[in-house]
């Protein structure tokens, strides 16, 4: 097995030109970002010897790498230095000892080190190191027999994600935006604020609605703050109405009022008039966006309209009938409830009003009720959500089981 | 009364953000902390109270360091360090953390252990053939560490601040204490505000060592994690702030009634004493044995509290170091080193207090020495961190704030130094 090369071992080293004469110790390796699967090694930072500067110089001037001195191949004078381009990073600067997201493990991790190995022949970073080898390689002690119990862990430079540092967030990696939103979310909660925005800001606002809802509530706040006005107002429109209720509550209200004015008249209105309501009761619980329909509908008339708006809805399992003028605005009296699987098997040109269960008034719930009384229903009549109505008896929204679960068991 | 309900929403809310800063602070109140004032108080009287107002200011202005650190970054101080300073000083600082604050987890276990002598003494419990106060002491350290690892292993975040907050309230033993003990007010309150020096090498040295056990970097530690636990965001920056201000004065107005209570018996009576056991028994003639059973209490109390945070504080820093997952809301399973520190740290400290003949003062000293060497390093770190301003942007210190920070650096790195070289003089 050949011996495996990191960028540790190279810190500091000295610098000799083709005569044998030190010109300079590394400070840090720049890698460029390409197309390929591993970044290249293509330049070192040294500090001249005489000067003490700072200077950049290109990889290919290294005659032999070793691992206390790396001799060029020409003397001193002949050393050009180069400029930084904006593809370049500072493996040192910008992620040894930095934070790093390990995307199979889903998870932040810090780097102890980094795998460098030759490709045809140059040098390209492979992976990270996060174990405590890479520690113990960092201070010296790697060698040592008491230590050789310790193994390496390498995460593939493929599987893992670079946040907020020189290198554009435009290269998230595939793998990355494959996650789960709860999985993206976990990882955003152990980042600094600004990482976080960061990483948010760069999926796109569908994906970072997901991840938003996902992310504990004291964290919300937070890494809204560190992203921009545009970007959250992008993220809040494609939210639905009881996450927009449950987050508008838990921040201060002169924020959540500049927020409220962003979002379209519909949902403002929505959003309104549930902000009222406490958490434990079912206005604070309920979802007030529900596939509704008309009364005088037919199936089929049923089925166009789910064909048509079912893009707004996350899931549909029931439709909500609605003695209202024109049916399916909001507001108005419940007259019943109808099944997708009705939906399905009944005949196309039957009434909706034929086919739907009527909901009697002691299935319902006020929408002050608290959550006991609608867990107590919801278990005396096998339902797996409620339909809420408000004082003057219309209808707004349901609670399902969902909901009052997550009260009970917060944590999970 | 919208008036009054934007109002109570206002304190309902502070009490939401309140946590890592009044117990942090109060935290610093420790066995250790406690000896000094009280002995303080009983060998120089009223003279040394003066002091408890620069101390209050060292330690709003350091607190509030941590506090913008960890909101700002969401990070602890020991990942800010690492990623500042890199592993080789990260690790020399971590090692003399950790025996810093081993042994002075040691001397909260000899805190519990005190406390229950004080008690037993006064009831005269190894009067007889068997030393039942012996055994009552050795029960409390066992079940006292026991109850500390079930509570924070099992707890959540919140479940254990909500604790340590509830600890906090009985730190009015020893307000209670110094009223029994009937101190000259006046004279107490006008020692506060008019400084009076001595240039008697004791009083030198005492002074140094009140100032100095106020300041401890396990104290940083615990309080930027337990922000970034929390998961505190900038816009609660001032509440936040409030937080460690309210907690840095309530500290030293407990630290105001120790010191009186013991200046009101011991110092006006003359009695000579050294540890703090003599000065719970010495309270009990003069203030009434309610006194001196108040007094052994807020000692039990405050050594249970430190001893519960300072094995936290230091798994903390060594895993937020190395990068190891932490946090109280985790579980055995999921960050293992981060336990397997608190665990070994609260085993291993109450083990040596129960070993007969261990070499308590020794670890302590150790513990002491440390302590002292790492203060320096410390506030130069935190120092350069709160003023880098690539990591804080717009909070980083600037100006007055950051010359007053390294003027505290240098006061309190010259104390310091005093305090180490002291033994070297007497």
């Amino acid at each position: 097995m050949p011996t495996m090369l990191f960028l540790s071992q190279f810190l500091d080293a000295q610098v000799v030109d083709s005569a044998d004469k030190t010109v300079g110790k590394i400070l840090d390796f720049i890698a460029t970002t390409s197309e390929k699967k591993y970044p290249e090694i293509t330049a070192f930072v040294m500090r001249d010897r005489h000067t003490k500067e700072e200077k950049i110089i290109p990889f290919s001037y290294i005659a032999n790498l070793g691992k206390d001195e790396v001799t060029l191949d020409r003397l001193e004078g002949k050393i050009q230095s180069r400029e930084i381009s904006p593809q370049d990073f500072f493996l040192y600067r910008d992620i040894l000892d930095k934070q790093i997201v390990d995307v199979e493990g889903t998870r932040v991790v810090r780097v102890n080190d980094l795998q460098i190995g030759m490709i045809s022949g140059k040098p390209h970073v492979l992976s990270i190191d996060i174990s405590n080898r890479g520690i113990l390689r960092r201070i010296g002690l790697d060698r040592l027999r008491i230590f050789s119990f310790v193994k390496p862990r390498f995460i593939d430079w493929e599987k893992v994600q670079m946040i907020g540092s020189s290198l554009k967030l435009s290269t998230l990696s595939s793998e990355l935006v494959k996650l789960h939103p709860a999985d993206l979310a976990n990882i955003i909660e152990d980042l600094a604020p600004q990482q976080s925005g960061h990483l948010i800001k760069s999926l796109d606002s569908e994906t970072a609605a997901k991840v938003f809802e996902e992310l504990e509530p004291q964290f919300r706040y937070a890494i809204m703050k560190s992203i921009d006005q545009r970007s959250t107002t992008e993220i809040l429109s494609h939210m639905p109405v009881d996450e927009l209720v449950d987050y508008f509550k838990s921040i201060p209200k002169r924020e959540s009022r500049k927020l409220m004015g962003n979002l379209d008249e519909e949902k403002k209105k929505a959003v309104q008039k549930l902000v009222q309501y406490e958490d434990d009761t079912a206005g604070g619980l309920l979802t007030s966006e529900i596939l509704r329909g008309n009364p005088n509908w037919t199936i089929a008339d049923a089925r166009d309209y789910i064909k048509e708006i079912s893009d707004s809805f996350r899931t549909i399992n029931f439709m909500y009938i609605v003695n209202d003028k024109d049916g399916v605005s909001g507001g108005g009296k419940l007259a019943g409830v109808i099944s997708l699987r009705s939906i399905i098997v009944a005949n196309p040109s039957e009434k909706i009003s034929k086919v739907m269960k009527r909901i009697k008034k002691s299935q319902t719930i006020n929408v002050n009720a608290e959550i006991e009384e609608i867990a107590e229903m919801m278990t005396k009549y096998n339902l797996s959500s409620v339909a809420v109505l408000d004082d003057e008896e219309k209808f707004i929204g349901v609670v399902t089981i969902d909901d009052v679960m997550r009260q009970f068991v917060p944590d999970a | 009364m919208e008036f009054l309900k934007e109002n109570w929403k206002k304190v309902i809310f502070f009490l939401s953000i309140m946590g890592p800063g009044i117990i942090t602070a109060t935290a610093g109140n420790d066995s250790g902390g406690i000896a000094t004032y009280a002995v303080a108080g009983a060998q120089f009287g009223y003279g040394l109270l003066w002091a408890l107002i620069p101390v209050a200011i060292l330690l709003i202005y350091t607190l509030d360091i941590s506090t913008k650190l960890g909101i700002v970054t969401r990070l602890g101080l020991a990942a800010l360090i690492r990623e500042k300073f890199r592993v080789k000083l990260t690790i020399s600082l971590l090692i003399l953390v950790l025996i810093a604050n081993f042994g002075t987890t040691v001397s909260e276990f000899a805190g519990i252990s005190s406390s229950f002598q004080i008690i037993s003494n006064e009831l005269n419990l190894n009067g007889g053939d068997i030393p039942w106060g012996t055994i009552l002491q050795t029960i409390a350290v066992i079940l006292s560490s026991i109850i500390i690892w079930i509570f924070i292993v099992k707890g959540n975040y919140r479940r254990v601040e909500k604790v340590f907050l509830t600890l906090i309230v009985f730190y009015a033993a020893y307000v209670i204490s110094a009223f029994l003990a009937k101190p000259d007010w006046p004279v107490a309150v006008k020692s506060l505000v008019v400084p009076t020096f001595s240039t008697d090498p004791a009083f030198l040295f005492t002074m140094v060592g009140v100032i100095g056990t106020t300041i401890a970097p396990w104290m940083y530690f615990y309080h930027n994690s337990t922000i970034a636990e929390k998961g505190i965001s900038e816009d609660d920056l001032k509440l936040s702030r409030i937080d460690s201000c309210v907690g840095s004065i309530l500290t030293n107005i407990i630290v105001f009634f120790i010191m009186v209570a013991a200046a009101a018996t011991i110092f006006v009576n003359k009695l000579p004493v050294k540890t703090v056991e003599d000065i719970g028994h010495s309270l009990i003639p003069f203030a009434g044995e309610y006194a001196g059973y108040l007094f052994a209490f807020g000692l039990f109390n405050a050594s249970i509290f430190a001893a519960a945070i300072l094995p936290l504080s230091t798994a903390y820093a060594i895993c937020e170091a190395l990068g190891w997952e932490t946090g109280i809301d985790k579980g055995f399973r999921e960050a293992p080193q981060f336990y397997s520190i608190f665990t070994g740290m609260i085993a291993t400290g109450a083990l040596i207090v129960l070993i007969p003949h261990a070499p308590l003062l020794f670890i302590m000293r150790l513990s002491q020495v440390a302590n002292g060497v790492v203060l320096p390093f410390f506030l130069v770190y935190l120092l350069l961190l709160a003023e880098d301003e690539k990591l804080m942007g717009k909070y980083a210190a600037r100006g007055i704030v950051r010359w007053f920070g390294w003027l505290i650096a240098v006061i309190l790195i010259g104390l310091d130094i005093t305090l180490l070289a002291a033994p070297l003089f007497t």
